[in-house]
């Protein structure tokens, strides 16, 4: 069996649900996640909730260094505090215990893994330091210096190519080289400088030593092979992906990760570069202050009542229209224009409803009146079952075509959305226009 | 008559609203809070020193009760108060099992948990043999054929009903029922016992006990 979906297509063609969906008030259309281009606005630590600034965060390599991590379960590692007895020593020998110290360790609240499970000695202090600053690998400085350098050369050499095909860069800004008055080296350091290409040095690039493959690896050990081992004395896999750079084999190896930084993103239209989505800074904020999902906008249609669907027969299956908007909003529906991908996927013959059906405005105080202004919309009671605030429930009549497989219907919604025109002016401002909005929704009844 | 052979041990404290039927034993300064079911059906259930046993958790030695009847008996229990006017349990409709067990038709197997467990808010425990210093996190289960070591806890929500055994100072913890050894027990919740143990006379009908401690611990064989 199939799940149930219903889905709305983006104007770029893609099928989704519609709570995945932005609407464009200025393009007057859906746009889907693919279909905009998202900005970073700022990068934020999902746990001390800090705001980080972009340059910070990418010398910390995306991480913050006071929150730090379960090395198995990726949980947060809480302080914890403990009672130790001070060890009096003379000349090296115990000679019994003193007064008690207070000492702090890292736990995991949730998988019960302690600092003090890999041997990390308890601090003195609650705020740690934690973890000790890492000494950066001599050959990983080589690897990352050889890149830098390979990345300038490349640099050059494309900058080189483009001059080559197009003339001289000063030349394309109606500049001759030749009447530079500099020497023919400083002209081309000039001019290189001025495309932004740094300098790379060839001896770093000719001495740097690729890692050798060798034709046969070290026999493993017999152990291996006989013991039978005990597996929690082995890092699982899980946890040696998060810590590459540390290599662990061993569980008592395993050191309290970093957390990652998470980033705040808004959303920009690419047709008309205006703001679908833009959350507030603040990250401990779950507000928008532009916030255009198509959840707001567009009707939502979604299924109330299966009724079992048998091939050939026509059967009553019950839908809802919830309407997001503040005014009354006549609905139509209309057939899937064949030109539609999914015309060919449909499998049922749907009988609509031939009058167009008024979705009463949306109104969040309704729900405490105590004497609810009913409107009367004419409805027929053969297509309307049921009819709550801004909900509609209909029927519709489905016929599958098909005696195996997938159910699926398609239609075209038509409703008129109120355009408003922004102005600076408040006389100058227009009455809000109609503009005809018609997305089309795919529905999947499940399988027969 | 009372239905039940009731032990509860002096400084065990045992609110009246826990539902506690046949034979059930309760060590020295356990807490066992309103609504916790104990249901010895199949066979005894002897509780040790020291437990802390969390609203809702449901401890049944359960034989050869089948699923179905298991569903029943929880939804009844789960809304029934546990005692009728006169102080003695309230009879079942669901089983037949009082009767079963008042007549000695059912003698099985006893169901062992021993010293300073922890059984979190919503703990359903099945198993036969538990051991000492154990914590049960909120919501998890052990099935019948589980038994339990020492200083093992088992995290929030796992469920562990297939033929297991977890070794001295496991750790299960994780959706896929991880699996990890601690080096240290958890820590004893003296404190909370200590605590409980003042607050909540003040609040609740208790179970009177009667039986003096045991030199002996109850919990251990």
């Amino acid at each position: 069996m199939t799940e149930c979906e219903v889905n709305y297509t983006c104007a770029c063609g893609k099928c989704m649900p519609l709570i995945h969906l932005f609407f464009c008030k200025y393009c007057v259309t859906l746009r889907c996640p693919k279909c905009v281009s998202h900005e970073v606005d700022s990068y934020y630590c999902p746990h001390c909730l800090e705001n980080i600034p972009s340059a910070e965060a990418k010398s910390m390599k995306n991480k913050c260094q006071s929150c730090l991590e379960c090395p198995n379960c990726t949980n947060i590692l809480q302080v914890r505090s403990a009672q130790v007895p001070m060890v009096r020593r003379e000349a090296g020998k115990v000679k019994g215990f003193g007064q008690f110290k207070k000492v702090y360790y890292l736990q995991c609240s949730f998988c019960f893994w302690t600092t003090r499970d890999v041997n990390q000695p308890d601090k003195a202090a609650s705020n740690g330091p934690w973890i000790e600053p890492q000494v950066e690998d001599t050959w990983m400085i080589g690897i990352i210096n050889y890149y830098r350098h390979l990345i300038q050369k490349e640099k050059v050499e494309m900058e080189k190519r483009k001059r080559q095909r197009r003339g001289s860069f000063l030349g394309s800004l109606g500049i001759s080289d030749k009447l530079l008055p500099f020497s023919k080296l400083a002209r081309s350091s000039f001019s290189m400088n001025l495309t932004g290409s740094g300098q790379f040095d060839e001896n770093v690039l000719n001495n740097f030593t690729p890692v050798e493959p060798k034709e046969e690896t070290e026999p493993a050990d017999e152990k291996y092979y006989t013991n039978p081992g005990e597996p929690y004395h082995y890092a699982s896999i899980a946890s040696r992906i998060n810590q590459p750079s540390n290599e662990v084999y061993y569980a008592c190896d395993l050191k309290p990760n970093c957390t990652h930084l998470m980033v705040k993103r808004s959303q920009r239209c690419r047709e008309c570069e205006h703001n679908l989505s833009k959350p507030e800074f603040n990250p401990s904020s779950i507000k928008f202050k532009i916030h255009q999902i198509a959840l707001r906008f567009v009707p939502r249609f979604r299924i109330v009542k299966m009724a079992s669907l048998t091939s050939g027969e026509f059967s009553k299956v019950q839908f809802s229209l919830t309407n997001p908007t503040e005014y009354n909003l006549p609905v139509e529906l209309l057939p899937l224009p064949d030109s539609h991908f999914f015309y060919s996927k449909l499998t049922t013959e749907i009988q609509l409803p031939s009058k167009e059906l008024v979705l009463a405005a949306r109104d969040d105080t309704a729900q405490y009146d105590t004497e609810s202004a009913i409107q009367d919309f004419d409805d027929d009671p053969e297509i309307v079952v049921a009819r709550r605030m801004n909900k509609l429930t209909f029927v519709i009549n489905v016929k599958p075509l098909v005696s195996s497989g997938d159910v699926t219907m398609g239609f075209q919604l038509k409703y008129k959305y109120k355009a408003m025109t922004p102005s600076i002016r408040p006389e100058e401002q227009k009455d809000p226009e109609d503009v005809n909005v018609m997305p089309c929704v795919t529905v999947v009844l499940g399988s027969i | 008559m009372n239905y039940d052979s009731l032990r509860i041990a002096k400084g065990a404290v045992v609110c009246a609203e826990a539902d506690l039927r046949g034979d059930v034993t309760v060590g020295a300064s356990t807490i066992i809070h309103p609504k916790v079911r104990i249901f010895a059906y199949a066979g005894p259930i002897v509780i040790g020193d020291g437990c802390l046993i969390e609203e809702q958790t449901v401890i049944i030695n359960r034989g050869d009760m089948s699923d179905e009847d298991l569903a029943k008996f929880m939804k009844e229990t789960e809304t029934r108060p546990p005692q009728t006017r006169g102080g003695r349990n309230a009879p079942l409709r669901s089983l037949q099992v009082q009767t079963n067990y008042v007549c000695g038709k059912q003698q099985g197997e006893t169901l062992h948990i021993g010293s300073y467990n922890v059984f979190e808010v919503g703990t359903h425990v099945e198993s036969l043999k538990i051991g000492s210093n154990n914590v049960f996190e909120s919501k998890c289960k052990l099935g019948q054929q589980v038994t339990v070591g020492d200083g093992c806890v088992v995290s929030v929500f796992c469920v562990l009903d297939k033929e297991d055994h977890l070794d001295n100072m496991t750790v299960v913890y994780g959706p896929g029922n991880q699996r990890r050894k601690q080096q240290d027990k958890p820590m004893p919740q003296t404190q909370q016992l200590e605590f409980l143990a003042k607050v909540l006379p003040n609040f609740h009908n208790l179970k009177k006990s009667n039986v003096s401690p045991s030199p002996e611990p109850i919990g251990k064989k």
